[in-house]
Order: structure tokens, then sequence, then C-alpha cells
């Protein structure tokens, strides 16, 4: 399998103080060009649960090292297209997918990918945060003590990368032993993203990450998303259009299942070619 | 308070009103009727518990006409056909016994049983549908009468069909061994040669020949020929044997003997009992593995764990609690039933304390099921008082069980 690389070395970044980070997220509005090479490749795919077909004949691309933000009412297969990129579809009871998923020369939905390896490369990270009844600390040591073999200092240098990668270091460094379900909302969720990042992945998938988070957990989350998105390949669902605008470099429709209109995020809020994204991102239905 | 009836300040409810004086009337009659029906069950459980501790107290704590004194000798003696002297010590020691072992195998079998229907259930239809089928099996299993169960351990368990020879001579054995065995001329002692089987022929016995001592010294045999004189020495008299002296086989066993089939032994009884209380502990183990939120799951098999990882790491831990009351619950069950046990122990008067997992036993029940049917009215306290000592193991188990799943808990959150 080609999968195999290296964990990008821990070091002690130095964390910005989050007032900076703020005022990064405000003019962040301009996306990146998007002519990197693709993470993901997506081609005629689509899915279903049981008879009910989720998502039609989709094409799209997810450039390496941007964000793309999936907009969309409910129900119109963000979620699950997400969810299929790193197999966690495999789970749910009915659900099969025809079409290519690649990420580089790796066929994702081949039976012969092995899910454990494929995920470690590909991190998810869920709507509700869902830290393990475990402390702080081995919440985040709990992927690399699954994957990699290392020492007792080499573990705790990668918890605190992480945990710095994800800006909570400083909320949680004097009680790494505490439970983790003792944290508030927004700091499990950054928690959990820690979790996800400890294990070195490359894309890192947001289902919704902000929906349960009151707004400064919000806004701190987006931060994080903006201080990664230089080493990772995000893909992020969401509700919240601003958000979407906020962070990503590319934004996709869909709507019942089809991609209706996919560009650069400025492109998409600004000029969009169809009149049902415009009627969207306007507020005008959804 | 009075109210105006809506109407007046919305002329949209301009429905006729219900009494609310019946309404009233209807919750009190309802309040009333439940403290009823609890009062009733408080009452019968009183009842019941006071006409036990007013009978079998005293052989506890002695009476208020002969003075208080605590007497423990009832839990620390043997049974007796002395009502007096009788004690509740070869049953409990049985009890604990069958309880433990029966612990021991039923636990690992009933989680990983538990995890497997939980945890691993198949995506493929007709798959689904055969766990279906299972899960609805193991949910009518908890409802089997007992008595059921003991028939089945009767047959599976103490005969094993009969296919692996009958329970006093067993095809397989491990851990046995067979001498002839003689008494010496002084008629104290008794000389063993050993034997390969219980059908073996005894050797011709030759003088100077090394047999054993019951206590396993080896001695020199010395032979009387016929006609002969007794010799004089008690020392030589106590390894003589005349030349044609009768032998019978004895089996002696270690502390590791097995045998098939397993007979009426404490094996036997676990895994009786094992096969009444699995579907309890199955049942309670996956309503504890279903409580854990799936997002646990998810975010675990999202990480790249192995649904066993996720199993082991995440699931399991957090279940721990439930699986931990569920079967205590489950083995205080097991101490509690007579019916099976009743089929697989044996009928006969148990003397001994069981030493090993192929010996015979009783249980507290059982014992006092004899004491209650015995023609000696004496025995009726007795009976009592072995109830008591029942409770009292049960609700320390009960306890017990309280404790674990409060610290577990502790340690998760």
């Amino acid at each position: 399998m080609s999968l195999s690389q290296s964990i990008e070395r821990p070091t002690r970044s130095k964390n910005t103080p989050s007032s900076k980070r703020a005022s990064a997220v405000t003019q962040s509005k301009s996306s990146r060009d998007l002519s990197t090479e693709l993470a993901v490749e997506i081609k005629d795919f689509s899915s279903w649960y049981g008879d009910f077909q989720a998502i039609h004949n989709i094409s799209m691309g997810i450039p390496t090292k941007r964000v793309t933000s999936f907009i969309g009412p409910s129900g119109c297969g963000k979620s699950t297209l997400l969810r299929w990129i790193n197999r966690m579809n495999d789970t749910v009871v009915g659900a099969r997918a025809t079409g290519q998923l690649a990420m580089g020369e790796l066929d994702i939905l081949a039976r012969s990918t092995d899910v454990v390896e494929l995920r470690r490369h590909i991190g998810i990270v869920f709507q509700k945060p869902n830290p393990f009844p475990k402390s702080i600390y081995d919440n985040v040591a709990f992927g690399p003590r699954l994957h990699f073999k290392l020492s007792k200092s080499e573990l705790d240098d990668l918890v605190e990368w992480a945990l710095r990668k994800a800006a909570v270091w400083d909320e949680v460094k004097d009680r790494l032993r505490a439970p983790a379900l003792g944290l508030s909302g927004g700091q499990q969720q950054r928690l959990c993203i820690a979790r996800a990042i400890a294990v070195g992945p490359k894309i890192l998938l947001m289902d919704e990450p902000c929906s349960a988070l009151d707004p400064q957990s919000t806004l701190s989350v987006e931060d994080l998303i903006f201080e990664l998105r230089e080493q990772y390949t995000i893909v992020i669902v969401t509700h919240n259009m601003q958000q979407a605008a906020r962070c990503s470099d590319q934004t996709a429709f869909f709507y019942e299942g089809q991609l209706i209109e996919i560009g650069p995020t400025n492109q998409v809020f600004t000029r969009p070619e169809k009149k049902q994204t415009e009627d969207y991102v306007t507020g005008k239905f959804g | 308070m009075k109210m105006p009836p809506a109407p007046e300040w919305n002329p949209d409810f301009h429905y006729p009103q219900k009494s609310i004086a019946g309404r009233r009337r209807s919750e009190r009659f309802f309040r009333l009727l439940c403290t009823g029906v609890s009062g009733i069950s408080l009452l019968i459980l009183i009842t019941l518990v006071t006409a036990i501790l007013s009978q079998g107290l005293p052989r506890i704590i002695g009476s208020a006409t002969e003075g208080f004194k605590f007497d423990f000798s009832f839990m620390l003696s043997m049974p007796s056909s002395d009502p007096e002297k009788a004690g509740i010590f070869l049953a409990l020691c049985g009890t604990i016994w069958v309880c433990v072992t029966c612990a021991i195998v039923t636990m690992p079998l009933g989680v990983a049983t538990a995890i497997f229907l939980e945890e691993y259930q198949p995506r493929n239809r007709y798959l689904g549908m055969i766990h279906r089928w299972f899960e609805l099996l193991i949910s009518n299993l908890a409802g089997v009468p007992s008595i059921v169960y003991g028939l089945v351990g009767l047959t599976v368990f103490v005969y094993m069909f009969g296919l692996l020879g009958t329970v006093n001579r067993p095809n397989f054995e491990i851990g046995s061994s067979y001498y002839h065995q003689y008494l010496s001329l002084d008629r104290k002692r008794t000389l063993r040669i050993p034997a390969a089987s219980s059908e073996s022929t005894p050797p011709k016995l030759v003088s100077g020949m090394n047999v054993l001592t019951a206590d396993g010294q080896t001695v020199k045999l010395n032979v009387l020929e016929s006609g002969q004189a007794r010799p004089k020495d008690p020392e030589i008299l106590r390894r003589s044997l005349k030349q044609n002296s009768k032998s019978s086989v004895t089996k002696e066993k270690s502390w590791y003997y097995m045998q098939l089939p397993l007979g009426y032994s404490v094996l036997a009884g676990s895994l009786t009992l094992m096969l009444v209380v699995l579907p309890v502990v199955i049942i309670s183990s996956q309503e504890a593995l279903r409580a854990v939120p799936s997002s646990l799951r998810d975010g675990g098999l999202g990480m790249g764990c192995t649904p066993w990882q996720v199993v082991w790491n995440i699931t399991l831990p957090s279940a721990t609690p439930g699986i931990m009351t569920g079967s205590i619950l489950a083995m205080s069950r097991a101490m509690g039933e007579a019916a099976p046990i009743l089929l697989v122990s044996s009928a006969l008067y148990v003397s001994n304390v069981p030493s090993s997992l192929m010996s015979r036993y009783t249980i507290m029940p059982l014992q006092i099921y004899q004491w209650a049917d015995d023609h000696n009215r004496d025995f009726y306290s007795l009976a009592a008082t072995g109830i008591i000592v029942l409770l009292v193991v049960l609700l320390i188990f009960n306890s017990i069980a309280v404790f674990v799943r409060q610290r577990t808990q502790k340690k998760i959150r």
C-alpha cells in the first residue's frame, strides 16, 4: 500500500495569543488559489442507503492543503459524502456507494483498502464533541499508542505538540490527568481535533464541528481551522454559511444529493453561477 | 383559586369546561390505590422477615428467656441428626464453591457473547436475520424454568449422555490412582499395591516386595505361608499378610482429579447454574454495551481503531459498571437457585466439605429444604436460621456489587 508516511515531527510551536488569531480570521476572506494537486478525487460518485439514493453522480476534487467546505440544506448528502471519504459509512447498515473516490493512487472504496490504515491518514472530527471517558492526556495519546511505537518522552512531546496545534495546550497543561469530560464544549471539540491530528493525518474531515458549540467556542475552532490550513487538507461540512465564507478556500453547494456548484469560496458567495446557489447563500431558502 | 372561565378573555375558547373537582378526585383515588398496593407488598415483606427472624434468630443470638449471646456455631458446624448441633457450614462452603466456579465460567462467556452480539453485528441481510433470531432465542432462554436447566445439566454434564461410561466408572480420568488394598495382620494398617485400573487382578504376594502404607510410606512386605506362625514383633506384624489375603481396589484422587462424565460434582453443578444465569448475564451485558454512546465508537473507528481495539479500549471500559452490576445480580440469583441443583447434586448425604471441582456438595437452599422437610419438627427453626444466613450472604454480595459499581464509575468519570 502506498500509504506509508512518517508522522510530522512534533515541534514546540509558539502559541499565538487568541486575540491575534481572531483578527487573522477576519482577514481570511480572500480564498487562496486552488491549483494545488488534488488530495481526494471524486468521480461519478453515487451513494445509497438501502433503496434511497443519497448522492447522485458527483464529480469534484479536493485540493491539497486547502479548506473545502460543503454547504447545503439538511439531507442533501454532504455529510454522507464526507463520511465516505474515510469510509466511516462502513458502519452504517445498508450503505453502499459506486463510482470513484481516490486519494492519490489509492482507491478508497476498494474492498482491499485497509480502513484502519486509511483512517489514520484521513482523520475525522464529529458534530458532537466525543472525548473518550479518559483523561485529557490519554485521549490525545490514544491514537499514537495504537499506531506507533514510541517511548514515554516521545509520547509526552507528541501529546503536547497536538494540544498546542489544537490551541488547547494553555488551557489544559496543568490538568492533563483530569477527565476530558470535565472540559467545556469548545475545549472538548478542540481536544477531539488534537486527538485526530495526533496520529498524523494528511486530511482532516470535519462534520459540522461547531454546530453543538456556542459562538465563542465556534470562533476558537474557526481560528484553529485557520491555523491548521497551512499543513492539512481540511474538508468541513457546515450549515453556517458565514463560517464557510470565513474559513474555506473552496465551497461546494449540494442540493438533494446533487452537486449544484463548486468553486472558489469568494466566487460562490459573491458571483454564484446558478440561481439555486444564489438563493441559498443569500438566505432565500434552506 | 377560582379562575374565570377562558371565554371571558379569549372568545375562541368557548368549549364547556371539564369538572376540576372530578379530575382531582380521580387523582386522589389513583394515589390511594398506588399507596395501597405498595403497602400490601411491604406488609408481605415485613411479615416474611418477622416470621423468619422470630423463628431463626434465637439460634444465632439467643433468646430473651435464656439470655442473649452470640453463637456462631451454626455457621461453623456440620449437618447432624441432632438439631442442637446441626449447622450450615457444609452447605455454606458448597454454595461458595459452586457460585465462585459458576462466576468464573459464566462471566467471560456471557460478556464475550454480549460483545459478539452487540459489537459485531452482521451487515449482510441474511446473517442479520440469524443474528436477530439468536437474540430472540437468548431472551427466551432467560425465561425457561430453572428445573428444565436442571434436567439439561443432568444429561449433559452429570451423565454426558452415558457416552463416556457411568458416573462411578468414568471412561476418562486425570489425577486418579488405583490400589489393591489389604488389611495387615494386626488389622490396624492398610497396605497397598499400585493397580492399573479398577478391574486389574491383584499380583502374587511375595515376601520382600515393596508395598505402600496409607500415608505413602514404602515398606517391605512379609508374606506368611500357610501354617507359618504369626510373627511376634509388632513392627513385622504390621507389614505382614497371609498368602491368600483378600484385597479390594481403592481409588485415590489428587487435587486436580478430573473425570468425564462429570458426575454429581461441584463442576457439574456450576455448569448447570451457568446455563441458568448465562442468558441473564448476556442480556444485561448487552444492555450495558448498548448504553455506550455510538459517538464514542465512531470516535475510535475514525482514528483508525480496529473493531476489537474499540471494544477493548473504549466500549468495554465504559460498560464495565453495567456489566458488573448485571453479573453480580445474576450471581445472587444463582445463589438462591434450588431447583436445578436438586437434580445435579447427589441426593446422597454429603459429609465432607468440597475439596476439589470433582467433590460432591450440597448448597444452602437444598439444606434449608431438607430441614424444612424433616420429620423432626425441631429442624424447622433451623431452616429459618438457614434462610437468615442465605439472606445475609446475598445482601453481602449485592453490597459488593453496589460498591464495585460505584468505584468503577468513579474511575471512569
